[in-house]
Protein backbone atom coordinates (compact mmCIF):
# COMPACT_ATOMS: atom_id res chain seq x y z
CA UNK A 1 0.00 0.00 0.00
CA UNK A 2 1.35 3.44 -0.92
CA UNK A 3 2.45 5.52 2.06
CA UNK A 4 2.97 9.20 2.75
CA UNK A 5 3.52 11.74 -0.08
CA UNK A 6 7.01 11.52 -1.47
CA UNK A 7 6.48 14.03 -4.28
CA UNK A 8 4.33 17.11 -3.78
CA UNK A 9 3.63 19.99 -6.16
CA UNK A 10 1.87 23.07 -4.78
CA UNK A 11 0.38 25.74 -7.06
CA UNK A 12 3.05 25.26 -9.69
CA UNK A 13 3.17 27.69 -12.59
CA UNK A 14 5.43 27.06 -15.56
CA UNK A 15 5.63 29.32 -18.57
CA UNK A 16 8.08 29.04 -21.46
CA UNK A 17 9.26 32.05 -23.35
CA UNK A 18 8.69 30.89 -26.91
CA UNK A 19 10.38 33.52 -29.09
CA UNK A 20 8.94 36.44 -27.17
CA UNK A 21 5.48 34.89 -26.92
CA UNK A 22 5.02 33.29 -23.49
CA UNK A 23 3.53 29.83 -23.62
CA UNK A 24 1.92 28.63 -20.43
CA UNK A 25 2.27 24.92 -19.60
CA UNK A 26 0.90 24.87 -16.04
CA UNK A 27 -1.02 27.67 -14.35
CA UNK A 28 -1.78 26.18 -10.93
CA UNK A 29 -0.74 22.56 -10.79
CA UNK A 30 -1.18 20.59 -7.59
CA UNK A 31 -0.13 16.97 -7.32
CA UNK A 32 0.80 14.41 -4.69
CA UNK A 33 2.52 11.11 -5.32
CA UNK A 34 2.69 8.64 -2.46
CA UNK A 35 5.64 6.44 -1.51
CA UNK A 36 5.63 3.17 -3.47
CA UNK A 37 2.99 4.37 -5.92
CA UNK A 38 3.14 3.74 -9.68
CA UNK A 39 1.70 6.86 -11.29
CA UNK A 40 1.15 7.26 -15.01
CA UNK A 41 0.87 10.76 -16.49
CA UNK A 42 -1.18 10.44 -19.62
CA UNK A 43 -1.74 13.06 -22.30
CA UNK A 44 -1.07 14.15 -25.85
CA UNK A 45 2.28 15.38 -27.13
CA UNK A 46 3.02 18.91 -25.97
CA UNK A 47 0.74 18.87 -22.91
CA UNK A 48 3.65 19.25 -20.48
CA UNK A 49 4.39 15.66 -19.42
CA UNK A 50 8.15 15.98 -19.85
CA UNK A 51 8.09 19.43 -18.26
CA UNK A 52 6.39 17.92 -15.22
CA UNK A 53 9.11 15.26 -14.89
CA UNK A 54 11.80 17.91 -15.42
CA UNK A 55 10.31 19.97 -12.60
CA UNK A 56 10.19 16.99 -10.23
CA UNK A 57 13.79 16.04 -11.07
CA UNK A 58 14.91 19.65 -10.60
CA UNK A 59 16.07 19.87 -14.22
CA UNK A 60 13.87 22.93 -14.58
CA UNK A 61 12.38 25.46 -12.18
CA UNK A 62 8.81 26.77 -11.95
CA UNK A 63 7.98 30.48 -12.09
CA UNK A 64 5.69 30.06 -9.10
CA UNK A 65 4.81 27.38 -6.58
CA UNK A 66 6.76 24.78 -4.65
CA UNK A 67 7.93 21.28 -5.45
CA UNK A 68 8.88 18.89 -2.65
CA UNK A 69 10.59 15.57 -3.18
CA UNK A 70 11.03 13.50 -0.02
CA UNK A 71 10.27 16.62 1.97
CA UNK A 72 13.04 18.66 0.31
CA UNK A 73 11.98 21.71 -1.68
CA UNK A 74 13.77 20.96 -4.96
CA UNK A 75 12.35 24.04 -6.69
CA UNK A 76 14.58 26.29 -4.61
CA UNK A 77 17.55 23.99 -3.98
CA UNK A 78 20.86 25.36 -5.33
CA UNK A 79 22.28 23.47 -8.33
CA UNK A 80 25.18 22.03 -6.30
CA UNK A 81 22.83 20.49 -3.74
CA UNK A 82 20.44 19.33 -6.46
CA UNK A 83 23.19 17.18 -8.01
CA UNK A 84 23.75 15.36 -4.72
CA UNK A 85 20.01 15.07 -4.10
CA UNK A 86 19.39 13.56 -7.54
CA UNK A 87 22.29 11.16 -7.17
CA UNK A 88 20.89 9.80 -3.89
CA UNK A 89 17.17 9.77 -4.58
CA UNK A 90 16.24 9.88 -8.25
CA UNK A 91 16.62 7.65 -11.26
CA UNK A 92 15.70 9.02 -14.67
CA UNK A 93 14.84 7.34 -17.96
CA UNK A 94 14.85 9.97 -20.69
CA UNK A 95 12.55 9.81 -23.70
CA UNK A 96 15.57 9.76 -26.00
CA UNK A 97 17.57 7.63 -23.53
CA UNK A 98 20.48 10.13 -23.52
CA UNK A 99 23.12 7.42 -23.52
CA UNK A 100 26.66 8.17 -24.65
CA UNK A 101 26.99 6.35 -27.99
CA UNK A 102 30.75 5.80 -27.95
CA UNK A 103 30.74 4.31 -24.48
CA UNK A 104 29.97 0.66 -23.80
CA UNK A 105 26.79 -0.49 -22.09
CA UNK A 106 28.79 -1.19 -18.91
CA UNK A 107 30.37 2.29 -18.89
CA UNK A 108 27.02 4.03 -19.46
CA UNK A 109 25.38 2.20 -16.58
CA UNK A 110 28.46 2.80 -14.42
CA UNK A 111 28.36 6.62 -14.83
CA UNK A 112 26.00 7.51 -11.94
CA UNK A 113 28.06 5.30 -9.62
CA UNK A 114 31.25 7.08 -10.66
CA UNK A 115 29.64 10.38 -9.67
CA UNK A 116 28.70 8.80 -6.33
CA UNK A 117 32.39 8.16 -5.72
CA UNK A 118 32.03 4.38 -5.27
CA UNK A 119 35.08 2.15 -5.59
CA UNK A 120 35.74 0.14 -8.72
CA UNK A 121 34.86 -3.28 -7.25
CA UNK A 122 31.54 -2.05 -5.83
CA UNK A 123 30.71 -0.32 -9.11
CA UNK A 124 31.37 -3.52 -11.03
CA UNK A 125 29.17 -5.55 -8.70
CA UNK A 126 26.27 -3.12 -8.91
CA UNK A 127 26.48 -2.66 -12.68
CA UNK A 128 26.52 -6.41 -13.26
CA UNK A 129 23.48 -6.75 -11.01
CA UNK A 130 21.58 -4.04 -12.92
CA UNK A 131 22.50 -5.47 -16.31
CA UNK A 132 21.27 -8.89 -15.21
CA UNK A 133 18.00 -7.46 -13.90
CA UNK A 134 17.21 -5.99 -17.31
CA UNK A 135 18.43 -8.96 -19.37
CA UNK A 136 21.34 -7.12 -20.95
CA UNK A 137 24.34 -8.83 -19.32
CA UNK A 138 25.40 -10.18 -22.72
CA UNK A 139 25.71 -6.65 -24.10
CA UNK A 140 28.01 -5.29 -21.39
CA UNK A 141 30.96 -4.71 -23.71
CA UNK A 142 28.97 -3.49 -26.70
CA UNK A 143 28.94 0.15 -27.71
CA UNK A 144 25.57 1.89 -27.45
CA UNK A 145 25.73 2.79 -31.15
CA UNK A 146 25.43 -0.93 -32.01
CA UNK A 147 22.24 -1.54 -30.00
CA UNK A 148 18.59 -1.51 -31.06
CA UNK A 149 16.12 1.04 -29.66
CA UNK A 150 14.66 -1.55 -27.29
CA UNK A 151 18.08 -2.58 -26.01
CA UNK A 152 18.98 1.08 -25.47
CA UNK A 153 15.83 1.53 -23.39
CA UNK A 154 16.85 -1.40 -21.19
CA UNK A 155 20.31 0.15 -20.74
CA UNK A 156 18.64 3.41 -19.83
CA UNK A 157 16.51 1.60 -17.25
CA UNK A 158 19.53 -0.18 -15.82
CA UNK A 159 21.37 3.15 -15.52
CA UNK A 160 18.38 4.68 -13.71
CA UNK A 161 18.20 1.75 -11.28
CA UNK A 162 21.88 1.14 -10.62
CA UNK A 163 22.03 3.60 -7.71
CA UNK A 164 18.93 1.97 -6.17
CA UNK A 165 16.95 5.24 -6.09
CA UNK A 166 13.71 5.55 -4.19
CA UNK A 167 11.98 7.49 -6.98
CA UNK A 168 12.19 6.58 -10.67
CA UNK A 169 11.02 9.00 -13.37
CA UNK A 170 10.31 7.53 -16.79
CA UNK A 171 9.68 9.77 -19.77
CA UNK A 172 7.65 7.93 -22.41
CA UNK A 173 9.36 4.61 -21.64
CA UNK A 174 7.31 2.64 -24.17
CA UNK A 175 7.94 5.03 -27.07
CA UNK A 176 9.54 3.60 -30.23
CA UNK A 177 9.39 0.05 -28.83
CA UNK A 178 7.85 -3.02 -30.47
CA UNK A 179 5.06 -4.89 -28.67
CA UNK A 180 7.37 -7.60 -27.31
CA UNK A 181 9.83 -5.11 -25.81
CA UNK A 182 6.94 -3.11 -24.32
CA UNK A 183 5.74 -6.31 -22.59
CA UNK A 184 9.25 -6.97 -21.30
CA UNK A 185 9.57 -3.40 -20.05
CA UNK A 186 6.17 -3.33 -18.38
CA UNK A 187 6.84 -6.63 -16.63
CA UNK A 188 10.16 -5.26 -15.38
CA UNK A 189 8.35 -2.19 -14.02
CA UNK A 190 6.04 -4.46 -12.06
CA UNK A 191 8.87 -6.79 -11.11
CA UNK A 192 10.75 -7.50 -7.91
CA UNK A 193 13.43 -4.89 -8.58
CA UNK A 194 10.87 -2.06 -8.54
CA UNK A 195 9.18 -3.21 -5.34
CA UNK A 196 8.76 -0.32 -2.91
CA UNK A 197 9.91 2.24 -5.45
CA UNK A 198 7.86 5.24 -6.46
CA UNK A 199 7.45 5.24 -10.23
CA UNK A 200 6.26 8.24 -12.22
CA UNK A 201 5.93 7.54 -15.92
CA UNK A 202 4.63 9.69 -18.75
CA UNK A 203 2.89 8.22 -21.75
CA UNK A 204 0.62 9.11 -24.63
CA UNK A 205 -0.34 5.48 -25.15
CA UNK A 206 -2.80 3.34 -23.24
CA UNK A 207 -0.72 0.27 -22.44
CA UNK A 208 1.33 1.76 -19.67
CA UNK A 209 -1.75 3.21 -18.01
CA UNK A 210 -3.14 -0.32 -17.62
CA UNK A 211 -0.28 -1.43 -15.37
CA UNK A 212 -0.05 1.83 -13.36
CA UNK A 213 -1.88 2.12 -10.03
CA UNK A 214 -3.09 5.64 -10.73
CA UNK A 215 -3.40 7.66 -13.92
CA UNK A 216 -3.62 11.42 -14.23
CA UNK A 217 -4.55 13.05 -17.51
CA UNK A 218 -3.00 16.26 -18.72
CA UNK A 219 -4.75 18.33 -21.35
CA UNK A 220 -2.99 20.48 -23.87
CA UNK A 221 -3.50 24.17 -23.17
CA UNK A 222 -4.81 26.10 -26.13
CA UNK A 223 -3.19 29.45 -25.23
CA UNK B 1 35.31 13.84 4.90
CA UNK B 2 39.03 14.27 4.32
CA UNK B 3 38.87 11.84 1.43
CA UNK B 4 36.12 13.72 -0.35
CA UNK B 5 38.21 16.18 -2.43
CA UNK B 6 40.53 13.34 -3.49
CA UNK B 7 37.58 11.14 -4.41
CA UNK B 8 36.08 14.00 -6.41
CA UNK B 9 39.45 14.59 -8.08
CA UNK B 10 39.65 10.88 -8.92
CA UNK B 11 36.16 11.03 -10.47
CA UNK B 12 37.20 14.02 -12.59
CA UNK B 13 40.36 12.27 -13.79
CA UNK B 14 38.35 9.14 -14.63
CA UNK B 15 35.78 11.18 -16.51
CA UNK B 16 38.39 13.32 -18.27
CA UNK B 17 40.34 10.29 -19.48
CA UNK B 18 37.22 8.39 -20.46
CA UNK B 19 35.84 11.36 -22.30
CA UNK B 20 39.16 11.94 -24.05
CA UNK B 21 38.86 8.38 -25.32
CA UNK B 22 35.22 8.45 -26.34
CA UNK B 23 35.15 11.88 -27.99
CA UNK B 24 37.91 10.78 -30.34
CA UNK B 25 36.56 12.69 -33.37
CA UNK B 26 36.75 15.88 -31.34
CA UNK B 27 40.19 15.00 -30.01
CA UNK B 28 41.51 14.38 -33.54
CA UNK B 29 40.29 17.77 -34.74
CA UNK B 30 41.65 19.43 -31.61
CA UNK B 31 45.08 17.84 -32.05
CA UNK B 32 45.18 18.88 -35.69
CA UNK B 33 44.20 22.49 -34.99
CA UNK B 34 46.39 22.98 -31.92
CA UNK B 35 49.46 21.28 -33.39
CA UNK B 36 49.18 23.53 -36.46
CA UNK B 37 49.04 26.58 -34.19
CA UNK B 38 52.13 25.39 -32.28
CA UNK B 39 54.01 24.50 -35.47
CA UNK B 40 53.33 27.99 -36.87
CA UNK B 41 54.53 29.50 -33.61
CA UNK B 42 57.81 27.57 -33.73
CA UNK B 43 58.20 28.48 -37.39
CA UNK B 44 57.76 32.22 -36.81
CA UNK B 45 59.81 32.46 -33.65
CA UNK B 46 62.41 29.77 -34.25
CA UNK B 47 64.79 32.00 -36.18
CA UNK B 48 67.91 33.51 -34.76
CA UNK B 49 68.58 37.20 -34.66
CA UNK B 50 66.81 40.42 -33.76
CA UNK B 51 63.59 39.76 -35.71
CA UNK B 52 62.94 36.80 -33.43
CA UNK B 53 62.51 39.16 -30.47
CA UNK B 54 60.18 41.37 -32.49
CA UNK B 55 57.93 38.51 -33.44
CA UNK B 56 58.07 36.48 -30.25
CA UNK B 57 55.61 38.46 -28.11
CA UNK B 58 52.87 39.12 -30.72
CA UNK B 59 53.08 35.56 -32.02
CA UNK B 60 52.91 34.21 -28.44
CA UNK B 61 49.75 36.25 -27.82
CA UNK B 62 48.21 35.06 -31.09
CA UNK B 63 49.06 31.47 -30.13
CA UNK B 64 47.48 31.80 -26.68
CA UNK B 65 44.32 33.33 -28.17
CA UNK B 66 44.17 30.62 -30.86
CA UNK B 67 44.51 27.87 -28.22
CA UNK B 68 41.71 29.41 -26.18
CA UNK B 69 39.47 29.77 -29.24
CA UNK B 70 40.01 26.16 -30.37
CA UNK B 71 39.42 24.76 -26.88
CA UNK B 72 36.33 26.90 -26.38
CA UNK B 73 34.96 25.54 -29.63
CA UNK B 74 35.71 21.94 -28.61
CA UNK B 75 33.93 22.46 -25.31
CA UNK B 76 30.79 23.76 -27.06
CA UNK B 77 30.41 20.34 -28.71
CA UNK B 78 30.27 18.67 -25.30
CA UNK B 79 27.73 20.95 -23.69
CA UNK B 80 24.87 18.44 -24.04
CA UNK B 81 26.97 15.89 -22.19
CA UNK B 82 27.48 18.44 -19.41
CA UNK B 83 23.69 18.49 -19.00
CA UNK B 84 23.58 14.68 -18.94
CA UNK B 85 26.35 14.45 -16.34
CA UNK B 86 24.48 16.96 -14.20
CA UNK B 87 21.26 14.99 -14.61
CA UNK B 88 23.08 11.86 -13.45
CA UNK B 89 24.29 13.59 -10.32
CA UNK B 90 27.70 15.04 -11.18
CA UNK B 91 28.44 18.35 -9.50
CA UNK B 92 29.89 21.40 -11.26
CA UNK B 93 33.34 20.95 -9.77
CA UNK B 94 33.68 17.37 -11.00
CA UNK B 95 32.56 18.24 -14.52
CA UNK B 96 34.77 21.35 -14.75
CA UNK B 97 37.82 19.53 -13.41
CA UNK B 98 37.24 16.70 -15.89
CA UNK B 99 37.13 19.19 -18.76
CA UNK B 100 40.27 20.94 -17.47
CA UNK B 101 42.05 17.61 -17.29
CA UNK B 102 40.86 16.54 -20.74
CA UNK B 103 41.85 19.83 -22.38
CA UNK B 104 45.27 19.90 -20.67
CA UNK B 105 46.09 16.43 -22.00
CA UNK B 106 44.82 17.44 -25.42
CA UNK B 107 46.87 20.66 -25.34
CA UNK B 108 50.09 18.95 -24.21
CA UNK B 109 49.76 16.21 -26.80
CA UNK B 110 48.97 18.65 -29.60
CA UNK B 111 51.72 21.09 -28.70
CA UNK B 112 54.27 18.25 -28.53
CA UNK B 113 53.31 17.26 -32.08
CA UNK B 114 53.29 20.93 -33.11
CA UNK B 115 56.76 21.57 -31.68
CA UNK B 116 58.13 18.53 -33.56
CA UNK B 117 56.52 19.66 -36.83
CA UNK B 118 57.66 23.26 -36.32
CA UNK B 119 61.24 22.24 -35.59
CA UNK B 120 61.24 19.99 -38.65
CA UNK B 121 60.14 22.96 -40.79
CA UNK B 122 62.73 25.39 -39.42
CA UNK B 123 65.59 22.92 -39.15
CA UNK B 124 66.49 22.95 -42.89
CA UNK B 125 66.73 26.75 -42.77
CA UNK B 126 68.43 27.22 -39.41
CA UNK B 127 70.30 24.00 -38.78
CA UNK B 128 71.22 22.99 -35.24
CA UNK B 129 70.88 26.60 -34.02
CA UNK B 130 67.12 26.23 -34.02
CA UNK B 131 67.27 24.10 -30.88
CA UNK B 132 68.95 26.99 -29.07
CA UNK B 133 66.49 29.63 -30.27
CA UNK B 134 63.44 27.46 -29.55
CA UNK B 135 64.49 27.03 -25.97
CA UNK B 136 63.05 27.82 -22.56
CA UNK B 137 61.19 30.91 -23.72
CA UNK B 138 59.35 28.94 -26.37
CA UNK B 139 58.54 26.15 -23.95
CA UNK B 140 57.09 28.70 -21.54
CA UNK B 141 54.92 30.25 -24.28
CA UNK B 142 53.65 26.83 -25.34
CA UNK B 143 52.84 25.72 -21.79
CA UNK B 144 51.15 29.03 -20.98
CA UNK B 145 49.02 28.71 -24.12
CA UNK B 146 48.00 25.17 -23.15
CA UNK B 147 47.12 26.31 -19.65
CA UNK B 148 45.26 29.41 -20.82
CA UNK B 149 43.32 27.42 -23.43
CA UNK B 150 42.38 24.67 -20.95
CA UNK B 151 41.36 27.23 -18.33
CA UNK B 152 39.24 29.15 -20.86
CA UNK B 153 37.43 25.93 -21.86
CA UNK B 154 36.97 24.83 -18.26
CA UNK B 155 35.71 28.27 -17.18
CA UNK B 156 33.15 28.21 -19.97
CA UNK B 157 31.92 24.82 -18.70
CA UNK B 158 31.89 26.11 -15.11
CA UNK B 159 29.74 29.07 -16.20
CA UNK B 160 27.49 26.93 -18.37
CA UNK B 161 26.95 24.27 -15.72
CA UNK B 162 25.45 26.90 -13.41
CA UNK B 163 22.30 26.75 -15.53
CA UNK B 164 19.60 24.15 -15.01
CA UNK B 165 19.72 20.93 -17.04
CA UNK B 166 16.75 22.10 -19.14
CA UNK B 167 18.40 25.45 -19.86
CA UNK B 168 21.67 23.84 -20.97
CA UNK B 169 19.80 21.47 -23.28
CA UNK B 170 17.73 24.25 -24.84
CA UNK B 171 20.88 26.38 -25.25
CA UNK B 172 22.71 23.45 -26.87
CA UNK B 173 19.74 22.95 -29.19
Amino acid sequence: MPGEPVVKLEHVKKVYDGQGKPSSVFEDLNLEVRRGEFLAIFGPTGCGKTTLLNLIAGFDRPQKGRIYVKGVEVSSLPESKLAVFRRRNLGMVFQTNNLIPHMTVFENVELPLVFSGLGRAERKRRVEEALKAFWISNYADRKISTLSVGECRMVSLARAMVTDPEIVLLDEPTDFLDALTVDLLLSSLKGKLMKGKTLIATTHRGRLTRVAERVIRLKKRLS
Amino acid sequence: MMGLPFRSFGTSVWLGLKYFKIAWFKVKLGILALSMVTASFIFFTGFRGFERYLTFIPVSIIMAVAFSAVMLHLVKWSIQDVALFKALGANRGTITLAVLFELTILGLLSSAIGVAVGLALVFPLQGIEVFQSAGALTLTAVLLSVLLGALTGALSVWRESKRTVAEILSYAG
